[in-house]
């Protein structure tokens, strides 16, 4: 049982903006997701989605003990991309 | 978890701010291997907090030293008065020098009543607004201070001599 409060949790950037595009360097993300206490949300899966289909990201795994997890975005195509994400719900075992 | 928050795993929750990558392509090939003449300089970077009139910015000074073949002053200012009309003057970062710029502008002081008033310094010290904005300065610079080396590397191997004839040359004897 987890709460994840959306005002304090975060995408940040992993390393810097700027990729070049050509498929193989990686821009990197990183989730950063707290309660209402700022406490670290552990075992959660975060979805990333980019407001263009040119973009191949590699879903994070789930969170970390820090509430941390990384995902990976890569493009051959030059331009800006927004990336969003959403934390999606736990499946019941 | 505290016990006033209610689970929502089984919620989907959007993360509100989304973050912006951009993917580019490089204009310039980068250059390949070179043979080490021994030309070089050592940049070094230090970021720190600032604060002024509860304005948060981030204060980046960037440092050459360690130079070799090539001076460690390369960063240019120009002087201009701290306020418009007012006599007293501060120097302003500009650019990184180019091999023409280390030839003429004078390291430390601009020459007395030079207009306009250039110098040299081998550190830049400004106050940008983000992280983004701090990794594109250092980046730039960094890119700026390696075409100077590579151009004053360039320049240490000139064109061999030659000769050719303008006009009809004399036929020979």
């Amino acid at each position: 049982m987890s709460y994840v409060s959306p005002e304090h949790s975060k995408l940040l950037y992993g390393a810097r903006p700027h990729v070049v595009a050509d498929g193989a360097q990686q821009g990197v993300v990183k989730i950063r997701l707290r309660d209402n206490n700022d406490n670290p949300v552990a075992g959660r899966q975060v979805e990333l989605t980019a407001d263009r289909e040119t973009v191949v990201i590699v879903q994070p795994g789930l969170t970390d003990a820090n509430g941390a997890a990384l995902a990976y975005v890569t493009s051959t195509v030059p331009g800006p991309v927004n990336i969003s994400g959403r934390v999606i719900p736990v499946t019941p075992t | 978890m505290s016990c006033n928050q209610p689970s929502n795993d089984d919620q989907i929750i959007e993360i509100p701010d989304a973050i912006n990558l951009n993917f580019y392509t490089p204009q310039i090939e980068p250059p390949g291997p070179q043979p080490d003449n021994g030309r070089r300089v050592k940049l070094t970077w230090q970021v720190s907090r600032y604060n002024f009139h509860s304005v948060d910015g981030i204060r980046v000074r960037i440092t050459a030293t360690n130079a070799a073949l090539m001076s460690d002053k390369v960063f240019a200012y120009m002087m201009l008065p701290l306020k418009a009309g007012a006599d007293a003057k501060a120097g302003a970062f500009d650019h990184v020098c180019s091999p023409t710029d280390l030839e003429e502008y004078p390291e430390d002081d601009p020459i007395p009543n030079s207009r306009p008033a250039w110098f040299r310094l081998n550190y830049v010290d400004v106050l940008l607004r983000s992280r983004a904005e701090v990794e594109a300065f250092i980046r730039d610079v960094a890119e700026d201070v390696q075409r100077l080396k590579n151009t004053l590397d360039l320049m240490d191997d000139l064109l061999p001599g030659g000769d050719m004839w303008i006009g009809i040359p004399p036929e020979a004897p």
